[in-house]
């Protein structure tokens, strides 16, 4: 697997290095840290202070250090958390866990961001604001891959949609074009021969 | 501890009824208590440190009286302040109240119990000693049956710095003084009596909420107050009038507390078990004899003390990467099996490094002897000093040379701990996939961890060789490993006041009781799973072990929350205020 020319390396935090951050389908946050912590976490992989940097505090390590918190806190108040820095991230609402993870992923300065199922379990007005970000996440620059099956989600914020089934890829294009592909709508819904005198409530 | 009070259920409404009546049996209590201290307690004179005066209370009788006023006081000023008012709810006088009559009851039972024990039968408890133990059982029902108070709110008084920085002195003279004291008591009913008034004493602190003010005053100046601390240390010998034998016991504690300090990195930020530690120690311990240019060591190589250190504690490091890199792609229990293994396999191995299995190093199980005694710039610390008029003799000299090499630990400690190292340990304890998953690089810095915390103990180590004088393998069994996981537990995972206090607890209760030694493992297993059961997080917790064990604890919750804020606030008090949260 190549990304953006170059081979990907096998291990999750080579990938990390590379510039290709995730989210969890389930969420993953280290939540016995502070949202600022955990954001912080993230940085981990753009700072270089060793053990000796640390125990002595020498000027690298305090250099990077307030470099992280103040990038942190950036990327905090980017994702609209800026006023729950210093809460665990345990007893943060569900929607802010999300946002959080987001930021999180953000913080490894990455070209390509990952989202696994970023509105599973929102409502709609939460599955709003996600839309929202991820579009403002876009404006920065990046790329964004999101995996959803929330149609209304997918086909209102997707540039480009890849319908996979059973693991491959199954039609390719943009928004419009994927949803009135007659092969789409086949395994989603299946054929309309299939559903003669059946009820059709799913 | 909290489970403890809410355990008993008695309706509120029916609780209410009983609230004058509860207060004014406090008083009798406390009143009962101060008069059985003008009564003899014991006929004979032994136990207790004698207590067989009438009218004359011995000083562990003035500690009791001390109790039983701050007793009298928080059962009876809810009847002189009947209202409500901002300065009377700056302290739970209820709560407070319920705990001193616990107290009460805690240290009449342990009185009577020792000098029943220590004389030979109940017969020779005199009338103070029962008094006071019915004031006990009075004062505990009186305090069950008080409903609790609305939160102290002592914590948010703003003070003047100076008063701060006096309640700080204050605070640690009297530690210092009670730690003196506690270690003069010449019998174990007496220690034990001691004992079990200061953690009286300690909960009833808490409770009303006055410790909660000392905390503050801590967290205010936390640069003084660490200090201060150190200090209190350093001149806990000169409070020793040269006795050797309580020296010798607070030296091994620190030597303990330091080793733990190293194990809590591994089992306290990284969360990886590590049952076979004591090797480090040992590995530690063994360097430095063998360059210690001891009779019995056939190296001939002898390189000042500072060179020896940095060198025990390299070899106890590369052993930890020797049993570490292989071993840390296995996790949880098998990591556990693997490092008790190790444990053994160091033992086994210093008893056959002794010229017929192997190579000569160790001299097998004899060990190596008379390892000399220390000379730091023309210092010999095996040689009584006499500094101040005071007598500073051999043990206290190696209590010094740990205070610093525990400073040095804890330092590394506290700054590897707030740094990115420290977050990308705590990282990985708490989900290792999504911080591998971050960049976090999760298989070095948990070798740096073992290796780390084995240098550490491996500094330990170097003194302990120095200070024990001989050096065997059978000193470094299994037993002593679990003995310094039962103290990180016990302490407080991941935070350094609990391990000290942990390790001071663990070292210092065998040493002052020796009937109590017969029973350690027993009573220690007791303890932890008594620890397991009501405060799983340990005596001090890590603010966020704390929630993590009790999660359905709302109120806990978002107290811890505002402590953090408030921490916070403290060093970027321009940033964010409370109620921007709210």
């Amino acid at each position: 697997m190549t990304f953006a020319g170059q081979p990907l390396p096998p291990r999750p935090r080579k990938v990390v290095y590379a510039g290709m951050a995730r989210t969890f389908q389930n969420i993953r946050l280290f939540h016995n840290m502070t949202a600022l912590e955990n954001v912080m976490v993230g940085r981990y992989c753009r700072t270089k202070t060793n053990a000796i940097d640390a125990v002595f505090r020498l000027p690298r390590h305090r250099r990077e250090e307030r470099e992280a918190t103040e990038r942190s806190r950036e990327l905090l108040a980017f994702v609209g958390l800026e006023k729950k820095a210093d809460t665990l991230s345990r007893n943060l609402p569900y929607g802010d866990q999300r946002r959080l993870e987001i930021a999180r992923a953000l913080a490894t300065d990455p070209k390509l961001l990952l989202l696994d199922e970023p509105t599973a379990g929102m409502n709609p007005q939460e599955t709003r604001e996600a839309e929202d970000l991820i579009f403002r996440i876009r404006d920065l620059g990046l790329a964004v891959l999101v995996i959803e099956h929330d149609m209304r989600f997918i086909f209102n914020l997707c540039d480009r949609v890849y319908c996979l089934v059973r693991g491959e890829v199954l039609v390719e294009g943009a928004g419009d074009v994927v949803q009135n592909d007659p092969r789409v709508i086949e395994a989603y819904i299946g054929k309309p021969t299939d559903l003669e005198g059946e009820p059709t409530d799913a | 501890m909290s489970r403890l009070t809410t355990a008993l259920t008695i309706p509120r409404e029916k609780l209410e009824k009983f609230q004058t009546a509860a207060h004014i049996g406090g008083v009798v209590a406390a009143v009962l208590g101060i008069v059985s201290v003008l009564v003899p307690w014991s006929y004979a004179h032994e136990p207790l440190d004698d207590v067989a005066y009438g009218g004359a209370p011995s000083p562990l009788q003035f500690n009791y009286l001390g109790l039983t006023v701050i007793a009298l006081v928080l059962f009876a000023a809810p009847l002189v302040f009947r209202k409500p008012s901002k300065v009377r709810d700056w302290v739970a006088w209820n709560t407070g109240a319920r705990f001193a009559g616990y107290g009460l009851l805690a240290t009449g039972f342990v009185a009577v119990a020792a000098i029943g024990i220590e004389s030979g039968g109940l017969i020779n408890v005199d009338p103070g000693g029962w008094i006071a133990l019915v004031a006990g059982v009075v004062g505990a029902v009186s305090g069950l049956l008080l409903l609790g108070s609305p939160d102290p709110s002592m914590g948010k008084i703003k003070t003047h710095s100076i008063v701060q920085i006096f309640a700080i002195a204050g605070g640690l003279a009297a530690v210092l003084f009670a730690a003196a004291f506690a270690l003069g008591l010449s019998g174990p009913g007496a220690f034990l009596f001691y004992l079990t008034f200061a953690g009286s004493l300690a909960l009833v602190l808490v409770r009303t909420g006055v410790f909660g003010w000392f905390a503050k005053c801590a967290a205010d100046n936390k640069k003084i107050m660490v200090l201060a601390a150190f200090f209190v240390a350093f001149v806990f010998p000169f409070t020793q009038n040269g006795s050797d034998a309580n020296m010798s016991i607070a030296t091994q504690v620190l030597i303990f507390a330091a080793t733990a300090l190293g194990l809590n990195i591994v089992v306290g930020l990284v969360g990886l078990l590590d049952l076979g530690y004591i090797a480090f120690l040992g590995a530690g311990a063994f360097t430095s004899a063998v360059l210690s240019g001891s009779l019995y060591s056939h190296l001939n190589w002898h390189p000042p003390f500072i060179v020896t250190v940095l060198i025990s504690g390299c070899v106890a490091s590369l052993l930890g990467l020797i049993i570490g890199t292989p071993t840390l792609r296995v996790s949880g229990d098998y990591l556990a099996i693997v490092t008790l293994a190790f444990g053994e396999i160091f033992r086994i191995t210093m008893n056959n490094l002794d010229g017929s299995d192997g190579p000569n190093i160790t001299n097998g199980s004899n060990g190596i002897n008379n390892v000399p005694e220390l000379n730091l710039f023309g210092f010999n610390f095996g040689k009584p000093h006499v500094m101040l008029g005071i007598e500073i003799g051999r043990f206290a000299n190696y209590f010094w040379l740990m205070l610093l090499v525990l400073a040095v630990i804890m330092v590394v400690f506290v700054n590897l701990n707030r740094s990115r190292i420290g977050r990308g340990w705590v990282a990985i304890r708490e989900d290792e996939l999504a911080a591998e998953a971050m960049g976090v690089n999760t298989f070095g810095l948990k070798i740096l961890a073992f290796a780390g915390g084995a240098f550490l103990a491996g500094l330990a180590g170097a003194v302990k060789a120095h200070y024990d004088i001989s050096v065997t393998p059978d000193q470094y069994v299994f037993l002593e490993s679990a003995f310094l996981l039962a103290a990180v537990v016990l302490g407080g995972m991941g935070t350094v006041m609990g391990v000290l206090v942990g390790a001071t607890i663990l070292k210092l209760l065998p040493e002052k009781l020796r009937f109590f030694s017969d029973y350690r493992l027993m009573l220690f297993g007791l303890l932890l799973v008594f620890m397991m059961r009501f405060r799983p997080e340990g005596i001090i917790a890590d603010e966020r072990r704390q929630l993590e064990f009790h999660a359905e604890d709302e109120e806990l919750a978002e107290s811890v929350e505002e402590e953090l804020i408030t921490y916070h606030d403290h060093f970027n008090p321009d940033a964010l205020t409370t109620e921007d949260l709210r």
